[in-house]
């Protein structure tokens, strides 16, 4: 994070007693913004890193600094490698379908003529339902006797399937909720870059010989979507690193470690076993790999995409 | 062979009709400006050419060509856009060469790898950077080919739109306020570029605007538009001096026409309010009349001889001095709005508010309208 200092065009023919005084107004007035930015973001943060070179237990009077044994500990542990690669193999599965899947529905509700609102309304109601309660509602679903989706599979001619319970399939089914979810919120953005992309540019296309679906879409839609596409890669990436609450309500991890991702684990460790110095390095790399993906995201916006 | 052909063309928005059976021929080496106040269906009349708008009655055909039902890229026209609509995330280069690469490489061939590969892919993108370069110097901005447009200023970007345009040889160009977003000194060499690239396209040219500056200065013919009807399609010299309606005389001519109600004499004078045009109207005594007169067509006389026959007395209200002309606002005896004298500079020294003059038509410069606005051909 930088500090960046505002230049006001303010006359500088001051006496030097009237802009110091100018300037203490300047720090007390943006003191409570500045107490604030450290004291919900960056102490807690900080915190966390160190904590994460100490022993602390959870409620424990006393800590120890063990530099770092944590982290150690951590490249030796075949659970935090499972969650990890769980955590990326959901993150690789969720962010190119619900982008995807996101870009061809707001496509569609662009190019339709009638019932925008109502498709707009559908694909973004997953988007503000509690997920801890629509997962109770895909646990009903994807129940291996009664659930609507084998009732479906079996329908079909194929073989019922034991999806949170199938080390093979559990991950995946997670996935799957994770994109129906993430799907209409990029698609709700995808639809505000579409609608800014200026109406001028299809029809100097049109005319250009730009026409066909594909060229139209390659020449003008694509290009122009750029600054909404790459932020909505990078927010959906993040927020399916943050993947916690189907797990923790649908599979617990299991089984077998199949769905241990890498903030449940978190959570195992830090609530569940009270290894708070171990929890918070846990955090520190999944820290890492958010602040990775915003930096890709600033250098993306400084890069090609944007065109103004 | 006709260059546009333009034959009883209607078109509805919802229930706003925004062209009622508009028919327009348009020569092949022709500038036609279609000129009228915003909202008067100018624009949508040029994208109905441009095959951008489906019109819901009449025809049209380029070059002797019917176009209706073809697409935009099938009628081979340029169009050059208020906005310059310029791809934003291409070069000066790209954004020229781009109706070129579309018409000459296949969709399959403007793919990443295959278009720096493929033989034909690679002879096209040579042929297109030579003559994306002859429009670029054409246009004098051959050494910005690289930038991207956002780099650019306004006028630079204006003709990057116009070598986009030019750059394949359209058989007609369209231009929808191409000058609308530049600053006015600018404007003005515009308009001599547009001119000179007429010239040098020798194809027609049809060109919105609703400043008559441009119209009247680049145009073969200017036509018209009020309401989606075309009133008057002629060369701008035509269209200031013989306005077939009172709408086109208020709408050509800065300041405005100074119109003047008033009844044929027996005489054939014209009895306005406050004195009697003089001469013979030809028309039937008693008959109800609208007369407009051009700020440039009155002579002014210090007299204040008021009353005598064939002139109107009145006060100067205010007087505004451009250098080069002076218009003199005046206040005539027998009410009605302000009357617009233009009179040479140097009567400043004699006129100041509140000076008596007398005013009097040039002889033959009154334009007569019946009192729905239709042109009366005979003078007073």
């Amino acid at each position: 994070m930088t500090a960046t200092t505002l230049s006001l065009p303010v006359e500088r023919t001051r006496r030097p007693s009237q802009s110091r005084a100018e300037a203490v107004a300047a720090y007390v007035l943006s003191a409570p913004a500045i107490i604030c930015l450290f004291g919900i973001l960056l102490l807690p943060t900080l915190a966390t890193f160190v904590l994460s070179f100490t022993d602390w237990q959870f409620g424990a009077p006393t800590l120890r600094w063990i530099g770092l044994d944590n982290y150690v500990h951590l490249a030796g542990d075949r659970v935090f490698w499972k969650s990890l690669t769980n955590t990326v193999v959901y993150v690789a599965v969720v962010v190119p379908c619900s982008v995807l899947l996101g870009l061809g529905a707001a496509l569609l509700i662009e190019a339709g003529t009638s019932g925008r609102a109502f498709y707009r309304a559908a694909f973004f109601l997953p988007v503000t339902a509690t997920l801890i309660a629509m997962a109770t509602v895909w646990e009903i679903m994807l129940h291996p006797s009664i659930g609507l989706i084998n009732v479906l599979i079996e329908a079909l001619g194929f073989s019922k399937q034991n999806w949170l319970k199938d080390p093979e399939l559990a991950l995946f089914a997670l996935a799957g909720i994770g994109i129906w979810q993430a799907l209409g919120l990029n698609m709700v953005l995808l639809l505000a870059g579409l609608k800014s992309i200026p109406r001028d540019l299809y029809e100097a296309a049109a005319i250009d010989g730009a026409d066909g679906p594909w060229t139209r879409f390659v020449t003008v839609t694509l290009p122009m979507l750029g600054p909404a596409l790459s932020f909505v890669l990078i927010i959906s990436a993040i927020r399916s690193f943050q993947v916690f609450d189907t797990v923790a309500v649908l599979t617990e991890g299991g089984p077998n470690k199949a769905t241990e991702v890498l903030l449940y684990t978190m959570y195992q460790e830090g609530f569940g076993f009270f290894r708070a110095g171990y929890g918070a390095a846990i955090t520190v790399v999944f820290l890492v790999f958010v602040l990775l993906l915003t930096l890709i995201k600033a250098r993306l916006a400084e890069k090609r995409v944007h065109y103004s | 062979m006709s260059g546009v052909s333009i034959q009883r063309i209607s078109k509805s928005f919802g229930q706003t009709r925004v062209l009622r059976d508009v028919s327009l021929e348009v020569g092949p080496r022709e500038f036609l400006t279609l000129l009228g106040p915003s909202g008067c269906g100018k624009s949508t009349l040029l994208r109905i050419i441009a095959g951008l708008e489906q019109a819901d009655e009449g025809s049209i055909a380029l070059g002797g060509q019917q176009v209706d039902g073809l697409l935009p890229r099938q009628r081979d026209v340029a169009m050059v856009f208020q906005s310059y609509a310029l791809y934003p995330y291409m070069t000066v280069a790209e954004n020229i060469g781009l109706p070129l690469l579309m018409r000459r490489t296949r969709a399959w061939q403007r793919l990443p790898l295959i278009r720096r590969l493929h033989p034909v892919a690679r002879a096209a993108a040579g042929t297109i950077a030579t003559d994306v370069r002859r429009a670029a110097e054409a246009l004098q901005i051959a050494p910005y080919l690289e930038r991207k447009p956002s780099q650019l200023s306004g006028g630079q970007r204006q003709r990057v739109a116009l070598a986009r345009a030019m750059v394949r040889n359209p058989r007609v160009f369209l231009m929808d306020e191409p000058l609308s977003n530049l600053d006015a000194k600018l404007r003005v060499s515009a308009r001599a570029e547009i001119a000179d690239l007429h010239r040098r396209a020798g194809v027609a040219f049809i060109y919105v605007t609703h400043d008559q500056a441009e119209a009247m200065t680049m145009s073969d013919r200017v036509g018209l538009m009020m309401d989606g009807e075309i009133l008057q399609v002629a060369p701008p010299g035509e269209i200031y001096d013989e306005p077939a309606a009172l709408r086109v005389a208020e709408f050509i001519g800065s300041p405005k026409i100074n119109t003047l109600p008033g009844v044929v004499r027996a005489d054939g004078g014209v009895a306005v309010p406050g004195g009697v045009l003089e001469g013979g109207s030809g028309l039937a005594a008693g008959t109800e009349v609208v007369a407009g007169i051009r700020p440039e067509h009155w002579i002014l006389g210090m007299s204040g001889a008021s009353g005598s026959l064939g002139a109107l007395s009145g006060t100067v209200r205010h007087l505004e001095n451009l250098g080069s002309d002076l218009f003199l606002y005046a206040e005539s005896q027998g009410g009605g709005p302000l009357l617009t004298v233009r009179a040479a500079p140097e009567t400043v020294r004699q006129v100041s508010p509140g000076t008596a003059v007398a005013l009097k038509p040039r002889p033959g410069r009154v334009l007569l309208f019946d009192r729905s606005g239709q042109r009366l051909r005979a003078r007073p």
